[in-house]
């Protein structure tokens, strides 16, 4: 079923059609930057190279030859592009040191599963109430004290202890919610 | 119940945002070890904070929707035809010159001119065109707007010289023992093998280089008494044909060589400047009526393969008091 449905994503776009490549892109945009940047640690960067994926699927649209699924492909691409981003970068790069210690090709399943976590924790946080989000946001990415968030929003430390807990509540229960969906799907492989 | 799952809550949060006192770390530890449910949420919550990306709002997301549109944009209009064109024809067509195509806008033809002068081949952008070609040698031109250059299409002997009227950038292809030369009504800019904008209408009061990398020498008549000057990468020369007199200084080159990318970006212009280049652009005359802005100064950009000439008239309109009227091709701004 969901292959089917890729499958005719992948021959509108052969075709030109700009919504079926709207629709691959909102699905996978933000997924492909989060796993790229597991490989470049530069998120900026990994917009852009990301953003050639699709403006080569497009332009090459037609002699578009995609043998497994839409999904594969696009994260196959990204993680070309983003290889040779290192290979470029010549000074042998933290990631490729710990893939010599593996003494294992890296696995683009793993990081595909990490970057589906951190899109699902991404969206999870922008469904956050206004206020729970700055707060949730300022302490987890800025890095400030308690105390410090209290006093720049001028409400109590308690207050941001608790909004602190609510997010991370709201947050967790939606990555349940996915984990739950993973599982089942994980079931439904196993029983063919 | 209820405020024994928020105690624990609380326990959680601050633990992994670094806020837990000893007492309550050892207090979460102990409740952890206690009850197989608590451990459950605690490392959920763990993943949760520990997979945290710093966001990706769906603004900077639509944005990036919009950057991959500009992208196919530029990459149809300019690049993607060349790179299998350009040598295929260069190699075929050895010795002769090969004009390519971007945007649509070009025309090229050899004309035999009087007796005295040998056959020579011209390619001109039209106005609001910009043209993109090889030479025989491999030098890269791009020619902006009411731009045109004239060379012997072999460019045969031990110069390789081009006329330039209006303004253009090379990339040079090297050739030590065979100096490229552009030659400009005022003055004539001698190369290596470099990348360089060079910019001489001759309806403007200077005639400018700039230069992006490697090394060119300009060369005037010697009636005008000065001598040759050498720039180097970052620097922009400008001739003031009034005064005679040559100005050298440091320069962002973008600012100069953004054209080839159908951009103009403005620092610290007037209105008189940026009103001409509108003009080069949409082949338009502009009247500037009211000249009580003269001494204003504006920084932008404009792109006109996307925007057309009124969205840059209501630009101005909005920035200025000016308002604009339209007359056919031309414009009154007042």
């Amino acid at each position: 079923m969901i292959q089917d449905q890729n499958q005719l994503l992948y021959s509108k776009i052969k075709r030109g059609d700009e919504d079926a490549f709207n629709h691959v892109f909102n699905l996978y945009y933000s997924r492909l930057c989060f796993f790229a940047d597991h490989m470049l640690h530069d998120f900026d960067l990994c917009r852009s190279i990301v953003q050639d994926v699709f403006v080569d699927i497009w332009i090459n649209r037609e002699s578009l030859d995609i043998h497994f699924s839409m999904k594969s492909f696009l994260f196959q691409s990204v993680k070309n592009k983003a290889m040779n981003v290192l290979k470029h970068r010549k000074v042998e790069s933290r990631f490729i040191d710990e893939q010599k210690k593996k003494d294992e090709p890296f696995s683009t399943q793993d990081l595909i599963e990490e970057a589906e976590l951190n899109d699902k924790i991404n969206s999870a946080i922008h469904e956050l109430p206004p206020k729970c989000k700055e707060i949730f946001i300022l302490c987890r990415f800025e890095e400030l004290r308690y105390s410090e968030i209290a006093d720049r929003l001028n409400i109590s430390v308690k207050t941001v202890e608790m909004q602190i807990s609510i997010a991370l509540k709201k947050i967790r229960q939606k990555l349940i919610d996915y984990q739950i969906i993973q599982l089942f799907i994980f079931t439904l492989l196993r029983k063919k | 119940m209820e405020s024994e799952n928020e105690h624990i809550e609380l326990l959680i949060s601050k633990k992994l945002s670094g806020h837990a006192t000893g007492e309550e770390a050892a207090e979460l530890e102990y409740l952890t070890t206690l009850d197989p449910e608590i451990r459950k949420l605690y490392e959920t919550s763990q993943r949760a904070w520990m997979n945290a990306h710093y966001p990706f709002t769906p603004a900077a997301i639509k944005a990036d929707r919009e950057k991959i549109k500009e992208k196919i944009i530029k990459k149809l209009s300019i690049p993607a035809k060349r790179s299998v064109y350009s040598r295929f024809l260069y190699r075929a067509a050895a010795g002769l010159t090969v004009p390519l195509l971007i945007a649509g806008g070009w025309y090229w033809g050899s004309h035999s001119s009087s007796s005295s002068e040998q056959t020579m081949s011209t390619i001109t952008a039209p106005q609001g065109q910009i043209a993109e070609c090889v030479l025989a040698d491999g030098t890269h031109v791009w020619l902006n707007s009411a731009s045109t250059i004239r060379y012997d299409p072999a460019l045969a002997g031990k110069k390789r010289v081009v006329h330039l009227n209006g303004e253009a950038y090379f990339k040079v292809a090297k050739m030590p023992d065979r100096p490229f030369i552009v030659n400009t009504a005022e003055m004539q800019v001698k190369v290596l093998g470099t990348s360089f904008n060079v910019r001489a209408y001759s309806d403007e009061d200077q005639t400018s280089a700039i230069l992006e990398e490697g090394s060119i020498e300009l060369q005037f008549e010697s009636s005008k008494g000065i001598s040759p000057v050498k720039l180097t990468p970052g620097e922009c020369a400008s001739f003031q044909k009034d005064g005679e007199k040559l100005l050298v200084e440091n320069t962002e080159t973008y600012l100069h060589t953004a054209w080839r990318d159908g951009k103009y970006i403005f620092k610290d212009a007037d209105l008189e400047t940026i009103i001409r280049q509108l003009e080069k652009l949409y082949d338009i005359h502009i009247h500037l009526k009211n000249n009580s802005q003269r001494d204003r100064r504006f920084r932008g950009a404009f792109e006109y393969k996307k925007q057309n000439v009124f969205d840059a008239l209501e630009t101005i309109e909005r920035t200025t008091s000016l308002k604009y009227r339209v007359e056919g091709r031309n414009i009154w701004l007042e």
